[in-house]
């Protein structure tokens, strides 16, 4: 027991090794199984590939690599989105639930959607979600955690996943049918925004796991136009012209999208228009982390 | 029939005052109308010591025949005199038993009867030993609580680093009466016994401290409970240690990263809370989830609001009525566990069980639970009849 101890208290330092082997020792059928996860910790594998999930609000999101494991941030700031919601739109004396469209691009593990669906449903609003990916490997793990969060919270969960590249020209009419007759009241992002510079010093726990492509805020993309590469803005901008360009929008539709520590006022002129009530929100640490605005539609 | 009421002197004393004020009160009141707030008190007083003057009145009658039946035990009749005798034992049980209504009647209903227990456990002085022994006693209180029908949870749990047993602990004691059980267990335990470790066969005194909590259920769910503690706006939240540029980039910052040292990034977000009003912080990073992490730090601050609150209210309280209840101070030595001796002490009582082992795997722990209560309720009758005969 203590040499597992000692093996991660290497790489952790002792407190942390002790929650640690904690936790596996909790998720470990056996000693052997034990040693196994130990051996894959001190490689360097993220914690939450070996135990398979990671808790985001009340809910445990399974997580596989190379699938981005959700952060606390995300979590944070889709509690503060659910707090604007339920403030705009929770039913005053009508007993009918009112229900919303909640499109989330980018939506890896599904975790938004299915955490806002989650806090909603009790305060009377329902939630008919799409969430949209390009990979393979996170739609169909957003597939297994819908099935998951079903079994343990069994409410009215209505969530659908679209394997699709937002950067496609026809991306609107590819989610039409989806979503007629419908329109969005919704829009939620966490795009990839980490700039090339970036991605190549980040830590070996995240570059050498998490897919790249998860990250990377500036893809090659073919026939792009007038985008400031380099600093990962690529999916905002790109985000913008989608929304000018969509017609399945509600009056005063609210956008939320994660963002960069440093991307707030780039991200912010981005939207500046077309879009109002732009709120830059800071996470637990104190860094801009989110942007919320409200859409006219056009 | 004497004896048993100078034994009860004290309380007879503060029953027979109460019973003269709201004869006066009734008095006062008699062929008036209420209408001013000093009649509603009256009025409230006379309804409040009812079953008091219920009591009392039975308890003067069955006393009365009691009297009756001693002339009868020198009757010349010798079939009247066992009939005397045999009366005479069944109205002393009685008038026992009314005795006993008569101190539950006359404590106050404890304000956290509803409460379940929240204890903090820390080792103190005596390194390993002292880690040991909060081992021992998360043991005994888990074994306890269990006993009674209430469920037991290890909130947070440190072990002692290196070496054996546990540094410090957090233990939910949930039930009904948990906390007025075991509110009596704060303060400073000790533990005399040789150490496996000692060669030379020398007892060790180490110690370790306990702070018990009345808890308050649901801490985040705006129950008034909670909202009266503290206002939401008052607690800064934070989650602990740095967390580089965060978000998709992770823990780690992104420059002055060695590749040598493979540092990863923390699975868990540890939560402080800061009361600001208070001082009081608590941080709570056990559990993976932040959320978790929330709800426990919330609902140990709860905890330790309400006890404040508590002990707030009844210094308020001494200082009306020169109470001479004595709450054990935290940094009181209450209790010694003696290996060596076989013994368990309560100091503030002064109590010994000469078997430890049946307070370590037994239930010893119950007599030192049902003592103390018992010395805390005839001090609280003492500080009543200390009150009233200042009022006097
Ligand atoms: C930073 S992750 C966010 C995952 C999840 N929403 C969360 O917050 O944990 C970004 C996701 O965007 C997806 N993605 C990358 N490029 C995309 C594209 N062109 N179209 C749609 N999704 C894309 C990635 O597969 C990845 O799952």
């Amino acid at each position: 027991m203590s040499h597992f101890l000692s093996k991660l208290a290497r790489i952790l330092g002792p407190r942390q090794a002790e929650l640690e082997l904690k936790w596996l020792r909790q998720c470990a059928s056996n000693e052997l199984q034990l040693s196994q996860m130990v051996k894959r910790r001190t490689r360097g594998e993220p914690l939450q590939y070996i135990l398979g999930t990671q808790p985001f609000g009340p809910l445990d999101i399974l997580v596989r690599p190379p699938v981005l494991i959700p952060r606390p941030e995300t979590e944070q700031w889709t509690y503060a989105l659910a707090d604007k919601i339920i403030h705009r739109y929770k039913p005053l004396k009508d007993p009918h639930p009112t229900t919303l469209t909640v499109l989330d691009l980018c939506t890896g593990t599904g975790c938004i959607p299915l955490l806002l669906c989650t806090l909603l449903t009790p305060h009377g609003i329902q939630t008919e979600a799409i969430g949209v990916d390009i990979s393979s490997a996170a739609c169909l793990l957003a597939q297994e955690n819908i099935i998951s969060v079903k079994s343990h919270f069994p409410s009215p969960l209505s969530i659908r996943i679209l394997q699709r590249n937002l950067f496609e020209p026809n991306f609107w009419s590819s989610i039409r049918d989806t979503l007629s007759p419908r329109s969005l009241d919704i829009i939620t992002a966490n795009p990839p925004y980490i700039s090339e510079d970036s991605w190549r010093k980040l830590s070996p726990e995240v570059k050498d796991w998490e897919d790249p492509v998860a990250l990377l805020g500036d893809p090659a993309v073919e026939n792009s136009v007038d985008i400031r590469r380099g600093q990962g803005l690529t999916f905002y901008q790109r985000i913008r012209d989608l929304l000018l360009d969509c017609t399945m929008i509600s009056p005063c539709c609210i956008l939320a999208l994660e963002i960069g520590e440093d991307q707030a006022s780039a991200v912010t002129s981005l939207f500046r228009g077309q879009f109002h009530d732009i709120q830059i929100w800071k996470d637990g640490w104190g860094k801009d982390r989110a942007v919320f605005c409200t859409m006219e539609r056009n | 029939m004497t004896q048993l009421e100078s034994d009860n002197a004290c309380i007879l004393n503060v029953i027979k005052k109460k019973i003269k004020q709201r004869t006066l009160a009734l008095k006062e009141l008699d062929n008036q109308h209420v209408s001013s707030s000093e009649q509603f008190d009256k009025l409230r007083l006379t309804k409040e010591l009812e079953p008091l003057q219920i009591a009392w009145d039975g308890y003067t009658s069955t006393k009365q025949t009691l009297l009756e039946t001693v002339n009868l035990l020198s009757d010349p009749d010798p079939i009247m005199r066992s009939l005397a005798a045999s009366e005479q034992s069944t109205l002393l049980s009685k008038l026992t038993s009314d005795l006993t209504n008569f101190t539950q009647l006359l404590i106050p209903k404890s304000k956290t009867y509803l409460h379940s227990a929240l204890m903090e456990l820390k080792a103190g002085v005596g390194g390993d030993e002292a880690s040991l022994f909060v081992s021992d006693l998360l043991r005994l209180y888990g074994r306890f609580g269990e006993a009674r029908g209430w469920q037991v949870l290890v909130i947070a749990k440190e072990d002692n680093e290196g070496g054996r047993g546990v540094k410090n602990a957090v233990l939910e004691i949930k039930g009904q009466g948990s906390y007025d059980a075991l509110q009596w267990e704060s303060g400073v335990h000790r533990v005399q016994r040789v150490p496996e470790t000692e060669k030379g066969g020398r007892v060790h005194t180490s110690t370790a401290a306990v702070v018990v909590l009345p808890m308050v259920e649901e801490p985040l769910n705006n129950s008034p409970a909670s909202e009266q503690l503290y206002n939401p706006k008052d607690v800064k939240i934070e989650v602990m240690r740095a967390r580089g540029a965060g978000g998709q980039v992770g823990n780690v910052g992104l420059t002055g990263l060695e590749p040598s040292v493979m540092k990863l990034f923390e699975a868990q977000s540890a939560v402080r809370l800061t009361h600001i009003p208070t001082g009081i912080t608590v941080s709570m990073q056990d559990e993976r989830s932040q959320h978790r992490n929330r709800d426990k730090a919330f609902q140990i601050l709860s905890a330790r609001l309400l006890h404040k609150k508590l002990e707030e209210e009844m210094l308020e309280r001494r200082s009306v009525r020169r109470a001479l209840i004595r709450k054990a101070d935290r940094s009181e030595k209450v209790r010694t566990y003696n290996w060596a001796q076989g013994r368990v002490t309560d100091h503030r009582i002064n109590l010994t069980v000469n078997n430890l082992s049946d307070v370590m795997e037994g239930d010893g722990l119950g007599h030192f639970i049902h003592a103390l209560a018992n010395h805390h309720s005839t001090q609280v009758l003492e500080s009543l009849l200390a009150g009233m005969s200042t009022v006097a």
